[in-house]
């Protein structure tokens, strides 16, 4: 994970848009994405929604052939997701949720609609959970300032020992089970496991501030 | 709650809710975990944290070269309306016991519940089976009942939707996730106080019952 400094994209856009892949650090992201959505939903800014995909397309789709699919599939579903930015921008709220969480959340729900679809000859869970990430993003009652909940997030992860953002890297962004990331790390599987708990613990700690009423 | 449930999801695993975010759950138990937090706001806002993780995660990942074609590819789709909603899926008129979470996969997959007995006082409205032997289903039980000794070739996870049952001292009532490893027999006892109760299970395999003349029920009934 490169939290404390500037990252690009390698995507450069080749039409209809002539923004180009400048990318702030993980610091002012939230703020600059909270924004971007403003001029999307308000404004129906294609230039706006540009700026998101540049950041995001390149990484979500990252997700996705971690999660196995091949490249055509994970863009198919990048493009899905984006275009669910753009029709449901109104729906944004960045008092429950950043827009990075949004995002991913998105990402995961086409993923689950796709396995529905597309993978039924799969010997693994097709059917159930194309709902999920749709009924988080609304249904999640996190009533928390967003930029200052998505800065405490930030300000956690950089603060972390790089050994221990791998960690965190590999189990959500890699989607490997602690036991793997053991046997990548050749830690001791009780090492890991208490290398990811304790951040964890830490930013649940620092979320609480910003929890508000539950419904 | 006044009760000390063997194995509540909520309060130990980290890692469980970790895989949850990223996506790798098994799909039964996702749900589950996810109808738990629609009834237990400190699972939600757990729950939340993680994909909060997730989501700062993806904004520090390492980028994926994309094709070249692709925002052109995608702005030309903006001015083709927003046909990311199936239009087909009909919203029903949701019970209360029933959380959001599960409501909304009905609605979206299409499914209507179809309860059938499987034995006295016990109905069963089967929501998932996928060809790897997971399973998802509803169980519906009248008071006072006592459902069969019975394991499981894999980790049962059961969330409480409505009453409660008992087994052994261990109460588990409304929002409460019983997990069972395979090895573990069990007989749930429903809590006899008028009420019915109803929980959603995620497991693997066909359960195993203790009595021989269950297991040829069980070949009737396909529970």
């Amino acid at each position: 994970m490169q939290a404390s400094v500037k990252t690009e994209t390698t995507y450069m856009p080749t039409s209809k848009s002539d923004h180009l892949a400048t990318v702030t650090g993980l610091p002012r992201r939230g703020a600059v994405d909270a924004e971007l959505m403003v001029r999307i939903a308000r404004d129906r800014d294609r230039a706006a929604l540009a700026d998101l995909v540049i950041h995001y397309a390149p990484r979500l789709k990252g997700w996705l052939i971690n999660r196995g699919e091949i490249s055509e599939t994970a863009e198919d579903l990048v493009q899905d997701t984006m275009l669910k930015v753009w029709h449901k921008a109104d729906r944004f709220d960045p008092d429950k949720a950043s827009f990075s969480t949004w995002v991913y959340r998105l990402t995961r729900n086409c993923w689950f609609d796709h396995k529905r679809k597309h993978d039924r000859l799969q010997p693994t869970s097709p059917e159930i959970m194309q709902t999920l990430a749709d009924h988080a993003v609304d249904g999640v009652d996190l009533e928390y300032e967003q930029l200052e909940a998505a800065a405490a997030v930030n300000e956690a992860l950089a603060d972390l020992p790089p050994d221990t953002k791998s960690m965190l890297q590999m189990s959500f962004f890699e989607g490997l089970s602690h036991s793997q990331i053991a046997v990548r790390t050749g830690l001791p599987l009780g090492t890991v496991k208490s290398r990811i708990r304790a951040p964890l613990k830490r930013l649940q700690a620092r979320l609480e501030p910003y929890r508000g009423v539950y419904k | 709650m006044t009760h000390q449930p063997s194995r509540n999801i909520h309060s130990t695993d980290e890692e469980v809710m970790a895989a949850h975010a990223a996506g790798t759950l098994p799909t039964g138990h996702h749900l589950v975990l996810s109808c738990q937090a629609d009834l237990q706001p400190d699972i939600a806002r757990k729950l939340a944290a993680y994909d909060a993780v997730g989501g700062a995660v993806i904004e520090t990942a390492q980028a994926e070269h994309l094709s070249d074609a692709f925002i052109g590819r995608l702005m030309d789709a903006l001015d083709d309306g927003d046909e990311t909603t199936n239009p087909v899926a009909q919203k029903r008129e949701a019970p209360a016991w029933m959380p959001a979470a599960l409501a909304e996969y009905l609605d979206r997959a299409d499914i209507e519940l179809k309860w059938r007995s499987v034995g006295p006082g016990v109905q069963h409205a089967p929501i998932v089976t996928s060809k790897s032997g997971e399973r998802v289903y509803l169980l519906r039980a009248a008071p006072g009942t006592k459902m069969p000794v019975h394991s499981h070739s894999g980790e049962e996870w059961t969330l409480i939707l409505q009453g409660g049952y008992h087994v052994g001292k261990i109460g588990y009532e409304r929002g409460d996730l019983h997990c069972e490893n395979e090895a573990c027999e069990h007989q749930p006892i429903i809590d006899d106080d008028g009420e019915v109760c109803i929980s959603l299970v995620a497991d693997q395999g066909r359960l195993r019952f203790r009595n021989p003349l269950l297991k040829l029920f069980q070949l009737v009934t396909r529970i």
